[in-house]
C-alpha cells in the first residue's frame, strides 16, 4: 500500500514556528512536501539557512528551492507550481501574500481545488491580526503561561515551544479535513490557522470550566492536573531525579498508597487541608529516600500511575521510545548514522519511513522545475538572474 | 458548501483525555461523532460524569449506550460499524479483543473501517500495559524534565498537553488513512500514543542535542524559555505579569528604545555580565507601570509584548472575542452560556455549536433507527437492558 498522502502536494512557503511542524508529520505521512524558499536566503541573511546548517543533518522527508516571489517571473513559476499543486502554506504577516500575488483569491482562479492554509500568531482578523510575536506570547493570551509556575510563584515557560507546536497540528489537521472535503466537493477551501486559537482550545479544560459558571478560577499550580493533588505532582528522588505521580483513579491511588506503606491515605484522596499537607509531607519524604530507578523498578508496572522524569540526554535510551521508533537510527548523507526523534504517526499500512534528507538550500530546484516542464536552458537563464535559487 | 467532514461517521468509545478532543475536533469540523458509554451509569467512570453532571454538556456530537459485554449489545455494534468511517477506542491494550471489538474483527465486517486506538504508551513496546495520565507522559517525553525555574524542581504545565498531542496525532492519523482510503478503497489501524505524540512535539529540544551532543537543554535555560532577557516574563507594578519575545533584532532595537533601554540594543545576544545588567533593567522597568499600562504603551509597536492572562480575563480579550475563541451559544437549559470554540477555521466549512448534548444515550433510538433498527426491535434491546436511551 502507498504512503496515506501519497500523491499530494504541498508549497510550503511556512518557513518557521508552525509550519514547518505541520508540513513535516505531513511529510512523514506521505505527502510531497516542497518547501518553497527566497531565491537567495543566504544574501538576505535570516533563519532559512540556519536549517541547512552544516552541524546539522538537513530536514528529511521534503525538498526545497529557492524562488523569488517579488520578480515577474518569479510569480508565473509559482502559479505553474500551483496549477500541480493540492495545498499551499503560508507564514508571512497578514497581509504580504496579497501584497506579492500569491493570495488564496489569485492562487484560487488558477486551481480551485487548491486548500490554502495561512498559519498565523493571531489569525487573519481581528484586532491583534497585525502584532508581531513569538510562543510566549500566545500562549501568554491562551492563559496557558499564567496557569503554569508553582503554586503562588511566577509563571514558567514551557520548556518546548506549545504554540509553535499545536498550531502546526491545528494545521494539519484544518487541511487533511479540507482535502477530504475536496474529495466530494471538487473545491478547496481557505484555512486561517491562529496559534493563539490553537492554544486556547487546548486549554479549554481550564477555561471551560470556569466561563460556564464563574466559580472558583483555576490558579497556576493548583488545579487538579498541574500540582493541586499530592498523587498528581512531581517529587525528587534520592539521587536528585525526579518522579512523576498521576494516580487519579482511586484504585490506582490505592494500590500506590500500598507500596509507598501509607494504606492511611486511601479514604482520603480528595481531602483537602490538614490531611492533604500530610499526605504532601509523606509523599516527598517517603521518594527522598531511594533512588528515581528504584523506584521505578518497585512501582512501575503495579498500576500506580507513575514515570521518569527523563533528563533529554536520557531518552535515547529509553526502551520503550525505541520499540516504538520514536529515538531512530537513520542514515543521513552528511552525518552518517545519526539518532533522531522519529514519527508519532503509527499508521498500519503506511508506515513511516525517511524517505529522503533536503541537506542544502535549492536542492531540489533544478528536479521541481524540470516537473512542471521547464527544461535545463530556462532553468539555467532562470538561476543567472536568480529567479530561482 | 457542506462541512468538511460531513457524512463521516466515526463511533468514539473514549469520553476522556485525547479521544474526546480528537473528536471534538472532527465533530466541530462536520463529523457524525457518535460517543458509545456503558450502559451502567456506575460503570462510567467519574471523568466522563463530569461533563454531563457539573458541566453543560458536549457540543457537536450524539451519545448513544450500549452494553458491550452483552451478545445482543456486540452485534448492535458491528451493524454500527458496518456503516461507520471511523472508530476510535481508548481501552488498556488488549481491552478490545476480550470485548470481540478489536481491529480484526471489525475489519472482517467493513474493510474501509479507519480503527483508531488511543493509549497511553501505545499497542506495543515495554510500556503498554502501564497506566498513566498527563504529567507521566510529560515525564517520559523530557517535556516535563525541561520545564521549570532555573536550577528549580520540574513544573507541570497549566493544560494537559500531552493529551492534546495525542488527540492531534489522532485526528492527524485518521484523517490520513480517510485520505488514503479515498485511493485504496481499504481503512487501516491507526496506533496512537500520546507518549510518542508528545515526545515528537519535544523533538526541537531533543533533536539538537542528538545531533550535536554537549550540553543538554536545561530548565529555562534554552532560546525559547527564559536564558535570553528579551525572551521572558516580567511582573508588572500591580503583581501581573507580561511576556516579551523579541527574537528578531528590530523588535528588540523597538523594545529597548520604547524602554529607554537603547545601550542594550548592540548586545542583544550577549552573555554574561551584559546579560544580567539586561535582565535587572527589564526586572526593575516593568514594575515601574501596570500591566495594562505596558498593554498600551507597547502591544502594538511590533515589540512581541503580551500581557499573561488569568483565566478569568480571557473572555474578555477583543481578540478571542473577534475569532469567536470565547463562543456564546444558547442551552437547552441554562440559556445563554459562554464557552470555548473552535481552533479551525475553514472558510467554506465554518464551525457552529450544531447540536448540545445533555446526557448519556440520548440519541440511541435515533441511531439505531438510521440503521435500520425498527421501534419494537429498539425497545426490546432497551428491555434486555442492552442499550440505555
Amino acid at each position: 500500500m502507498p504512503l496515506a498522502l501519497e500523491g499530494i502536494k504541498i508549497l510550503d512557503m511556512a518557513w518557521l514556528g508552525p509550519g514547518p511542524f505541520c508540513s513535516f508529520m505531513l511529510g512523514d505521512l506521505g505527502a510531497d512536501i516542497i518547501k518553497v524558499f527566497d531565491a537567495n536566503p543566504a544574501k538576505r541573511g535570516g533563519p532559512v539557512m540556519m536549517l541547512f546548517d552544516s552541524a546539522r543533518p538537513g530536514l528529511r522527508n521534503c525538498r526545497n528551492m529557492g524562488l523569488d516571489l517579488k520578480s515577474e517571473e518569479g510569480k508565473r513559476i509559482f502559479k505553474e507550481l500551483v496549477m500541480t499543486a493540492d495545498v499551499v502554506m503560508e507564514g508571512f504577516r497578514p497581509g504580504v501574500v496579497k501584497r506579492l500575488g500569491v493570495d488564496y483569491d489569485s492562487v484560487k482562479e488558477i486551481n480551485q481545488g487548491i486548500v490554502y492554509a495561512s498559519l498565523s500568531g493571531y489569525g487573519q482578523d481581528g484586532p491583534y491580526r497585525d502584532m508581531v510575536g513569538h510562543d510566549i506570547n500566545y500562549i501568554s493570551y491562551a492563559g496557558l503561561l499564567g496557569l503554569t509556575g508553582e503554586a503562588g510563584g511566577k509563571p514558567v515557560i514551557p520548556g518546548t515551544v506549545i504554540g509553535d507546536f499545536t498550531g502546526g497540528m491545528s494545521a494539519a489537521v484544518g487541511i487533511l479535513a479540507a482535502l477530504v472535503s475536496r474529495g466530494k466537493t471538487g473545491k478547496g477551501q481557505y484555512i486561517d490557522m491562529s496559534m493563539t486559537d490553537a492554544v486556547v482550545e487546548m486549554t479549554s479544560m481550564q477555561i471551560n470550566p470556569y466561563i460556564f459558571g464563574h466559580g472558583d478560577v483555576p490558579h497556576r499550580g493548583d488545579t487538579m492536573f498541574s500540582g493541586h493533588h499530592p498523587w498528581y505532582n512531581v517529587y525528587e528522588t534520592k539521587d536528585g531525579k525526579y518522579i512523576s505521580l498521576g494516580a487519579l483513579e482511586p484504585w490506582f491511588f490505592a494500590n500506590l498508597c500500598q507500596l509507598l506503606d501509607c494504606e492511611e491515605f486511601i479514604p482520603f484522596e480528595f481531602d483537602e487541608g490538614e490531611k492533604r499537607d500530610e499526605m504532601f509531607k509523606v509523599f516527598r519524604e517517603k521518594f527522598l529516600t531511594k533512588t528515581r530507578d528504584e523506584w521505578m523498578d518497585i512501582l512501575k508496572q503495579k498500576d500506580t500511575c507513575v514515570a521518569p522524569v527523563l533528563d533529554v540526554d536520557e531518552l535515547e535510551n529509553d526502551p520503550h521510545l525505541i520499540a516504538r521508533g520514536m529515538i531512530v537510527e537513520v542514515d543521513n548523507p552528511t552525518h552518517g548514522k545519526i539518532k533522531t526523534v522519529g514519527s508519532m504517526h503509527k499508521l498500519s499500512d503506511s508506515p513511516f519511513q525517511v524517505r529522503n534528507w533536503s541537506t542544502e538550500f535549492g536542492q531540489h530546484t533544478d528536479e521541481i522545475m524540470r516537473e512542471i516542464g521547464y527544461d535545463d536552458d530556462r532553468i539555467k537563464k532562470l538561476r543567472e538572474s536568480e529567479v530561482i535559487g | 458548501m457542506p462541512l468538511a467532514l460531513e457524512g463521516i461517521k466515526i463511533l468514539d468509545m473514549c469520553w476522556i483525555g485525547p479521544g474526546a478532543f480528537c473528536s471534538e475536533m472532527l465533530g466541530d469540523l462536520g463529523a457524525d461523532v457518535i460517543k458509545i458509554s456503558d450502559v451502567q451509569m456506575e460503570r462510567i467512570g467519574a471523568l466522563p460524569k463530569m461533563v454531563f453532571d457539573n458541566y453543560p454538556g458536549l457540543r457537536n456530537c450524539r451519545t448513544m449506550g450500549l452494553d458491550l459485554k452483552a451478545e445482543a449489545g456486540r452485534q448492535v455494534f458491528y451493524d454500527l460499524a458496518n456503516t461507520a468511517d471511523v472508530l476510535m477506542e481508548g481501552f488498556r491494550p488488549g481491552v478490545v479483543k476480550r470485548l470481540g471489538v478489536d481491529y480484526d474483527t471489525i475489519k472482517a465486517i467493513n474493510p474501509r473501517i479507519v480503527y483508531t486506538s488511543l493509549s497511553s504508551y501505545g499497542q506495543d513496546g515495554p510500556y503498554r500495559d502501564i497506566v498513566g495520565h498527563d504529567v507521566n507522559y510529560l515525564a517520559v517525553s523530557g517535556l516535563l524534565g525541561v520545564t521549570g525555574p532555573k536550577g528549580g524542581k520540574p513544573i507541570i504545565p497549566g493544560a494537559v498537553v500531552a493529551d492534546w498531542a495525542g488527540a492531534m496525532c489522532a485526528s492527524t492519523g485518521i484523517l490520513a488513512a480517510l485520505m488514503s482510503r479515498e485511493r485504496t478503497g481499504k481503512g487501516q489501524f491507526v496506533d496512537v500514543s500520546i507518549t510518542d505524540a508528545i515526545t515528537e512535539v519535544t523533538s526541537m529540544q531533543i533533536n539538537p542535542y542528538l545531533y550535536q551532543r554537549g550540553e543538554p537543554p536545561k530548565k529555562s535555560d534554552t532560546i525559547f524559555s527564559g536564558h535570553y532577557p528579551w525572551y521572558n516574563v516580567y511582573e508588572t507594578k500591580n503583581g501581573k505579569y507580561i511576556s516579551i519575545a523579541t527574537l528578531e533584532p528590530k523588535f528588540f532595537a523597538n523594545l529597548c528604545r520604547l524602554l529607554d533601554g537603547e545601550e542594550f540594543i548592540p548586545h542583544q545576544y550577549d552573555e554574561g555580565e551584559k546579560q544580567e545588567e539586561m535582565f535587572s533593567f527589564f526586572r526593575e522597568k516593568f514594575l515601574t507601570k501596570t500591566r495594562d499600562e505596558w498593554m498600551d504603551l507597547l502591544m502594538y509597536k511590533d515589540t512581541c509584548f503580551t500581557p499573561v492572562y488569568d483565566i478569568d480575563e480571557l473572555e474578555f480579550d477583543s481578540q478571542l472575542i473577534a475569532r469567536k475563541m470565547i463562543l456564546e451559544f444558547d442551552h437547552p437549559a441554562a440559556g445563554c452560556l459562554k464557552q470555548i470554540g473552535s481552533m479551525h477555521k475553514l472558510s467554506d466549512s465554518p464551525v457552529e455549536v450544531r447540536n448540545v448534548v445533555t446526557r448519556f444515550g440520548q440519541h440511541t433510538a435515533e441511531i439505531l433507527a438510521e440503521i435500520g433498527y425498527d421501534s419494537n426491535s429498539i425497545d426490546a434491546l432497551g428491555g434486555a437492558g442492552v442499550i440505555s436511551r
